[in-house]
């Protein structure tokens, strides 16, 4: 209680203090002058009188004071008057203030805004959308002898895995496909998957609406009835909750909605669920179609599970290696599926979280050394401040006032700057290069605290060191030295000197990563991308089965949509394709095993295998690939023609490294891939003649991945030809000007068939380069911002070193130093500084770009080239940065420098 | 030369104050710096500055109130009295203090004796 009272009656007086203060005065002065009339009573005179009674009461200024501590509240009080105190000496420097505060801001600022991008896009993707997606597997064979991976299985290996019940909880297969939405003003293609019921299940995600699939429903003949996503049910929809039993036409077959998922329910790479209907019964293993996804059980070791599915492998072998050769060497095992689907991108983050990591660093460095300047420079007041009776706690506290002050500012505008970076570079980078919602993509607390910890760490602690030093001070001397004595600053020096050596070593590592970034960048577009994009247009076509249920319709359709698009004015020539390059993101292209005729089917390294690709003659023209051996597909390729093939030269190098490929007579065999394009490849043992080579054409999006063996056989030659197919044209104009003329004449062909994923291949390769490039332009942003720091850095070192060796250069500068040797010492200091820098960044670059390997192109991570020229840039820089102070230094007066102040 | 005075104890300056204004109704400041002097016969060594703390101290624990007035020889002076809680505190520590008092002296007579 009592407590209380003195805390409000002092929290009161805090806010008038100048009335309670006018109050205490009056009422001292009033004790001295009754003091002063009894002293002159008993005969003093005034000034006696006087005297004596400021004897009697004590010292009035510490009476005073005592009492003002006592009467407010002591450190809110005094926290005020250091706030207003240190804000007024921050203003007598606004300069290196402001410049703190920016470089804070920057710092914080871009670190967290990068890093908030960085973790939004890798470590949290997908764990708020689905709890349990740390135990989410995918079950795939690894064939060393082809050293290719086979994501798609058969049924009997679904089943098989299936039956592993003590390693999964759960096990599923899913088929990525795409369909006609025939719903609303247009058709649309819409990404779809193909599910078991157990596939939505496992993910532990309900419904929004209704329900998701039954048993009954996944199984041949089964309910047609399709799951929509939230997003979809939004756009086609309007988010209508009656939603439930309509019907909507997929692919022109009716399908019954039974369920909506909730917001950002992507998974498996769609926007609607369809029962996958496998038959268990199944018993061919060469026709693998579908990813197995599983859900290990709690406390199941990934490791745990690849040791059981090896021995499921050796099982296969022992059963089934005869007849199929593929299962010798077949290694299943399980791959974490967040880890599958960001592996791509891991390395790009990690090293982009480096440099931010490295950006603070320098950052903290930075300041350090503004504020161990800034605070030197200060000793005489401080000595001044303590020889006037302020406590060490109470100086302590005013410098942490100002350090604090300082920090705060920065963290303010630090975080504004982040706020307004995030969107921005969210906006700047195409939404298909993040790996996660837009919307998922915030200013992360977590990282903005630590961001701002650090800063506010290094701000108190390099703010305090003067203060610190008070103590071991003799106050007398420092102030009689005018400042800070020549050699007592030693300490001082040196510890700015390690901050500059080792800010110059972090921007040269971070310059290094960017440099070879962009080495490696260059040699990448300068890559044979195995086509000519210019003035090229693809899109693709999907050809219901309702209306195009045989091979002479579809045969048909394409056939009559070339010679229509080719015949347009524009356009000089078009053909088909079941796929276009750079169109898929990984190397999951539809493979095809073959046997080579006079070889013995499949050696020890179990059998051949390539991409497999059906095209029309127009195909290799319109696209650009250049024929290296033989002739491409021709007309004469018929229906009734021999049997032909096309090869790239990755496998005529590998098969016949003599160049006679030509001529040769392969057989096709066990399929891998996507049913879409290739609904039912009968099985036929019809030989192909390799009739040309073709050069490498780089397929999916993973520029620099090796190029594998690829096999091109002609459309008219398929006896169930696919029924999506990419239509390629090569036109005069610029491309876009023919997308209305393109579809009309598909329209004329048949009205209802909608055509999408219109681009010109420009625009895939620039999707396809678009990663890579947004990694080297934050590198390089990155590069640059820390290469700024470091100068300033320097050069407020330098700065500083001249403006406290004003004596030492005008003792020089009069027993004979000419300007020109007052310039040397300063830039040889500045350039001892930047080689010890740069040394400590070489041993750093060659330690820290390893872990860039991964992201490089034909480029070492110690390309002595690169190394060299950023050390050349950095000495550079740090001369520059030398100059400015030496020129300083050479314009002192030895007169006024010798005369102290 | 030694001073011979003693030093007011840490605490007992709150005792002594009340004391005075229990005894003489409502002072000044310097009227209870006098009256600590004439009581002390000048033995207590006082900073008469020393009182305005302890005074401000005792009037925010609500023992004492203050009240701006005229003294006698017509100057405005800050006049302090005695609060209710003041007079129960005063009763309190006289308690108090007599206890100490009587220890302690118990205790220099003991050790005389010994």
């Amino acid at each position: 209680m009592t407590r209380l009272r003195i805390f409000c009656s002092r929290l009161i007086r805090i806010f008038s203090p100048r009335r309670s203060d006018q109050e205490m005065d009056a009422e001292f002065s009033a004790h001295l002058e009754m003091l002063v009339e009894e002293n002159m009573r008993r005969g003093m005179t005034r000034e006696e009188a006087l005297q004596s009674a400021r004897r009697e009461f004590g010292g009035v200024e510490q009476t005073k004071e005592s009492y003002r501590d006592l009467r407010g509240l002591p450190f809110p009080e005094t926290l005020f008057q250091d706030v207003r105190y240190g804000l007024r000496m921050l203003a007598k420097t606004p300069t290196l203030s402001a410049v703190i505060v920016v470089i804070l801001a920057v710092g914080i600022g871009c670190g967290t805004a990068l890093y908030s991008l960085i973790d939004a896009c890798l470590f949290h993707t997908a764990e708020q959308t689905y709890p349990t997606v740390q135990r989410w597997e995918a079950v795939r064979a690894y064939l060393p002898g082809q050293k290719r991976f086979v994501n798609y299985l058969s049924v009997p290996e679904i089943r098989e895995v299936k039956e592993l019940t003590e390693l999964f909880e759960n096990v599923g297969a899913i088929h990525g496909d795409s369909f006609t939405l025939g719903y609303g003003e247009f058709p649309e293609r819409i990404l779809g998957t193909r599910v078991t019921a157990s596939a939505i299940t496992m993910t532990h995600v309900k419904p929004i609406l209704g329900r998701t699939f039954r048993e009954d429903e996944d199984r041949p003949g089964g309910a047609a009835v399709v799951v929509l996503s939230y997003e979809l049910w939004q756009r086609k929809f309007s988010g209508g909750r009656n939603i439930c039993g309509q019907v909507i036409r997929l692919n022109s077959i009716p399908y019954t909605i039974v369920g909506v998922m909730p917001p950002h329910y992507g998974l498996w790479g769609g926007e609607l669920w369809i029962p996958l209907q496998l038959n268990w019964a199944d018993s061919n293993r060469a026709d693998r179609r579908n990813w197995i996804i599983a859900v290990l059980r709690k406390g199941v070791s990934e490791q745990q599970a690849n040791a059981r599915l090896q021995a499921l492998s050796k099982q296969l072998e022992q059963q089934y290696g005869t007849t199929l050769p593929e299962y010798r060497d077949w290694n299943l095992s399980a791959w974490n599926i967040e880890e599958l689907v960001l592996g791509g991108v891991k390395p790009a983050f990690l090293v982009l979280a480096g440099a931010v990591g490295m950006l603070l660093l320098v950052v903290c460095a930075d300041v350090a050394i503004l504020l161990l300047a800034r605070a030197t420079s200060r000793m005489r007041e401080i000595a001044l401040r303590a020889v006037l009776g302020a406590g060490r706690g109470r100086i302590l506290r005013q410098m942490l006032t100002e350090s604090l002050l300082l920090s705060f500012a920065g963290g303010a505008l630090g975080i504004v700057i982040a706020k307004a970076c995030l969107p921005l570079l969210v906006h700047l980078i195409p939404h298909l290069w993040l790996t996660t919602e837009p919307e998922f993509i915030q200013v992360n607390l977590a990282a903005l605290a630590v961001a701002c910890g650090i800063a506010g760490v290094t701000g108190i602690l390099f703010g305090l060191a003067p203060a610190l030093q008070v103590g071991r001070q003799n106050f007398a001397e420092t102030i009689r030295e005018g400042g800070v004595k020549v050699s007592g600053e030693c300490g001082g020096r040196s510890v700015r000197s390690i901050l500059v050596v080792a800010e110059i070593a972090l921007s040269m590592v971070v310059v290094v990563g960017a440099a070879l970034m962009a080495q490696s960048y260059r040699r990448l577009e300068n890559i044979d991308l195995g086509f000519r994009p210019e003035h090229v247009l693809s899109f693709e076509i999907a050809l219901p089965d309702t209306n195009y249920a045989g091979a002479s319709q579809i045969a048909w359709f394409f056939d009559r949509a070339v010679g229509a698009i080719g015949a347009l004015p524009g356009a000089q020539s078009a053909g088909v394709a079941s796929g276009r390059p750079l169109g898929d993101r990984t190397a999951d292209l539809f493979s095809r095993d073959f046997t080579i005729e006079g070889r013995a089917a499949g050696d020890a390294r179990g059998p051949e295998n390539a991409i497999f690709r059906i095209v029309s003659p127009g195909y290799f023209g319109s696209m650009g690939v250049r024929l290296v051996q033989g002739r491409t597909l021709s007309e004469q390729d018929g229906a009734n023609a021999p049997r032909t093939a096309v090869i790239n030269e990755a496998m005529a190098r590998q098969y016949w490294p003599l160049g006679d490929a030509i001529g040769q007579r392969i057989r096709l065999g066990a399929q891998y891939g996507r049913r879409e394009a290739f609904a039912s490849l009968a099985p036929d043992d019809t030989p192909l003649t390799i009739v040309g080579v073709v050069c490498n054409v780089k397929q999916i999006r993973e520029i620099d991945a090796p190029v594998r063996a690829e096999l091109y056989v002609p459309l008219d030659q398929q006896a169930n030809p696919p029924r999506i197919m990419n239509v390629v044209v090569k036109s005069r104009l610029e491309p876009a000007a023919l997308t209305a003329a393109i579809r009309s004449a598909i329209a004329t062909i048949d009205a209802e068939q909608p055509i999408y994923d219109l681009d010109t291949m420009d625009q895939l390769v620039a999707d396809a380069f678009g990663p890579k490039r947004l990694t080297l332009f934050l590198l390089l942003f990155l590069g640059a911002v820390v290469l700024v720091l470091a100068s300033v850095g320097l050069y407020a070192t330098l700065a500083y070193s001249v403006s406290q060796r004003r004596k030492e250069i005008g003792i020089r500068m009069a027993v004979g130093a000419q300007a020109g040797d007052i310039r040397r010492l300063v830039v040889s200091q500045g350039t001892i500084l930047a080689l010890c820098g740069v040394a400590a960044g070489l041993a750093g670059s060659l330690a820290l770009t390893q872990l860039m390997h991964a992201l490089l192109y034909n480029v070492s991570a110690s390309d002595p080239l690169t190394l060299l020229g950023v050390a050349t840039t950095l000495v550079g820089i740090a001369l520059l940065a030398s100059y400015v102070p030496a020129h300083r230094a050479m314009g002192v007066d030895p007169m006024t420098a010798l005369r102290g102040e | 030369m030694p001073d011979s005075r003693a030093e007011v104890l840490q605490g007992t300056l709150d005792l002594i104050v009340l004391k005075t204004l229990h005894a003489m109704g409502p002072l000044h400041g310097y009227g209870i710096a006098m009256r600590i002097q004439q009581v002390s016969e000048d033995l207590l060594k006082l900073n008469q500055g020393t009182l305005y703390p302890a005074l401000l101290r005792l009037e925010q624990k609500g023992w004492i109130s203050s009240k701006w007035g005229v003294s006698d020889n017509n100057r405005k002076a800050k006049y302090y009295s005695l609060t209710n809680s003041g007079l129960k505190q005063l009763a309190a520590e006289t308690a108090s203090w007599e206890r100490m008092a009587a220890v302690i002296g118990r205790l220099l007579a003991g050790t005389e004796g010994a």
